[in-house]
């Protein structure tokens, strides 16, 4: 019972704030919310009993990634000219028939189909993710695990010739 | 009672505690940083205000404070982003009391028959939460830095928060030998193995102590890393252009981020709750009750912290600033090679 | 009870606080906003507006700042483990090491990090 009100809870802020992220106009207000998104989402990964995806979607995706995005959005500030265009009023009618819409839709699906428990989800509820997750990574995936050095050697490498500036081109 | 009202009123009373000890943090705090300054540079410091005839060394001058700062008109900039110019402070408070809120203060007690551990939040993640969370502060600050729509708060803001990224590597590599010796993540264990004093992080892992010591005063951007707030180039910093109350609230927020480092601190490298040379086990047994050992425990912590909250103030009036490109060479070029090397010697040393 | 719970009530109670305060000084604090008071705080410098390109240093920082969070957290997910993996676990994580550790190398070459 809880679980399900947590659920539905989680559920709901995740869907209007997806839907303000997309229709709002400013930047950085787009990113925000995007961050609140990702930081509720790990809270349905925690409800699943995946505590440490849950913590590592934080880390890296609400503390890291959208970080960068943020830098970008103040480095460029494109939005300064931008003035919220359009009636007002009209627009709020618009967005929340639209969320509503979406959530009933979407209860309405969820209420059709056989009603998941958390066990038909994660087979086994792991007392200690991390542990396990180690285990398996480090034991039965050791080559996607070495392979992802070589992407992040890849992401710096791309990164820092994305960022250099022409004229160094010459010297390095 | 039922168990989860139980728990749930444990949880509240719990929360209340860390609530009265977050909330009275600025005010001690900035007491004891106005009277050292004063005592380190030959000066008075506040030492007037106080109670009828009681001076009290001038610990009242921070409730005047708070009040003052109540009292104060709020100006809100003409081209602010009013939502998040309103929203940053919070936004930077909520990370910081939820990883106050995960720290483990103390073993847990016994009441009504129940195992009362003393830690809010406790995940089995671990400290992990609390650097996940803790790097979720960064939005508080840079959201108040562009709402506020002043270049000077933007290059503030933005020279904070790539500080505090910068910084947040060498601090989670460096708690790593951490978790190699006491292999566990969770807080409580980690204390619990560190029963004997010979046992602690300081003496285990000296170099990672070194590396989060640094890293600590970085994080919170406190002197002498304080560049965010640079006074001679950037007038405050991301929080020019707030007053009164949401200048509190940032303060607020910034002594609680201190305090919760601190205290990890004390609880990684120093034996947490555990009394210098009195294993905890063995102080249950000399007092003979399981709740008042719990509640020594917590008093050593907080003796711990504020040992490190008073290393804080000491060093700010000790150290000048460090200039942006120093810093950004002290972190990306000493201390991360620094501590990937301290991870991997420790690892080959823990297997020999 | 969820662990999760207590998270909840504190970020109410946080918003609770941060609200009362802005609440209080809303209420207690006197307003007379001048046309002065309400621009931008610039220590005399002519008003000028935020459009201000910043350095793409800061860019770099945080991208970089991503790759090597995901590699502390795949450190910390070895060293959970590291016991009971013993060398077969040190040896990997050398090789990953080593692999990152090119790029650093790379990083400091090419000077990305020289705030100047």
């Amino acid at each position: 019972m809880g679980e399900a009100i947590s659920f539905y809870f989680l559920a709901s802020i995740l869907t209007v704030l997806s839907i303000a992220v997309v229709t709002v106009q400013k930047p950085v207000v787009a990113v925000a919310l995007l961050v609140f998104n990702l930081f509720f989402l790990a809270g349905v990964y925690a409800l699943l009993g995946a505590h440490f995806i849950a913590v590592i979607q934080v880390i890296i995706y609400a503390g890291a990634i959208l970080v960068l995005f943020m830098f970008v959005i103040m480095i460029l500030n494109p939005d300064m000219d931008l003035k919220e265009t359009g009636d007002k009023g009209k627009k709020f009618i618009l967005f929340s028939a639209v969320s509503v819409g979406f959530l009933f839709f979407s209860f309405k699906m969820f209420e059709q189909m056989a009603p998941l428990t958390k066990e038909d989800i994660v087979s086994e509820i792991l007392e200690d993710n991390t542990y396990e997750i180690g285990l398996q990574l480090f034991e039965d995936y050791i080559w996607p695990f070495e392979l992802a050095s070589l992407l992040i050697l890849l992401g710096i490498v791309s990164a820092i010739l994305i960022s250099r500036k022409p004229s160094q081109n010459k010297s390095v | 009672m039922d168990l989860f009202y139980f728990e749930l009123m444990a949880a509240v009373v719990k929360m209340c505690v860390i609530l009265a000890m977050a909330l009275q943090l600025p005010p001690i705090m900035v007491w004891i940083e106005r009277r050292a300054g004063a005592f380190m540079q030959r000066r008075k410091g506040p030492n007037r205000v106080g109670l009828f005839k009681w001076r009290l060394w001038g610990l009242l001058q921070s409730l005047v404070d708070t009040i003052k700062l109540i009292f104060k008109e709020e100006s809100v900039p003409e081209d602010a982003d009013k939502v998040f110019f309103h929203l940053a402070p919070v936004l930077s408070l909520i990370p910081a009391l939820l990883a106050l809120s995960a720290l483990s203060f103390g073993n847990y007690i016994i009441l009504f028959d129940h195992e009362i551990p003393l830690q809010l939040i406790n995940l089995n993640v671990g400290f992990l939460f609390i650097l996940g969370i803790s790097g979720m502060g960064i939005y508080g600050i840079v959201l108040a830095g562009w709402a506020s729509s002043n270049k000077f708060s933007l290059l503030g803001s933005l020279r904070a928060s790539a500080q505090m990224v910068s910084y947040e590597i060498p601090m989670g590599l460096s708690l790593i030998p951490i978790v190699l010796i006491y292999n566990s993540l969770e807080l409580g264990s980690i204390v619990e193995a560190q029963a004997n004093t010979w046992q602690w992080g300081i003496f285990l892992a000296p170099i990672s102590f070194f590396i989060f010591l640094i890293t600590m005063f970085a994080e919170t951007n406190r002197a002498p890393f304080d560049l965010a707030e640079s006074e001679s180039e950037l007038i405050a910093g991301f929080h020019t252009e707030f007053g009164s109350s949401k200048f509190a609230l940032f303060y607020l927020a910034e002594y609680v981020n201190m305090f919760t480092l601190a205290t990890l601190c004390s609880i990684l490298f120093f034996g947490g709750w555990q009394v210098p040379f009195i294993p905890h086990l063995k102080l249950i047994e000399l007092l003979g009750s399981h709740n008042l050992a719990s509640f020594i425990g917590f008093v050593t912590l907080l003796l711990k912290s504020a040992f490190f909250m008073w290393l804080y103030v000491w060093v700010r009036w000790t150290l000048p600033r460090f200039r942006y490109d120093q810093l950004m060479k002290l972190g990306w070029k000493f201390l991360i090679p620094l501590s990937l090397g301290n991870v991997f010697v420790t690892s080959l040393i823990l297997m020999m | 009870m969820s662990p999760y719970l207590p998270i909840l009530l504190i970020i109410l109670i946080a918003l609770v606080i941060g609200g009362a305060m802005s609440a209080l000084a809303h209420f207690c604090g006197p307003r007379n906003q001048t046309a002065a008071k309400k621009e931008p705080f610039e220590c005399g410098v002519p008003n000028s507006s935020r459009r201000e390109k910043m350095s793409v240093k800061f860019y770099l920082t945080s991208i970089l700042f991503i790759l090597f969070d995901i590699e502390t957290v795949f450190l910390y997910l070895w060293a959970r483990v590291f016991k009971t993996l013993g060398w077969f676990g040190v040896a990997e994580i050398f090789v990953f090491l080593l692999i990152l550790v090119v790029g650093y190398v790379y990083v400091l070459r090419s000077k990305a990090l020289d705030w100047d």
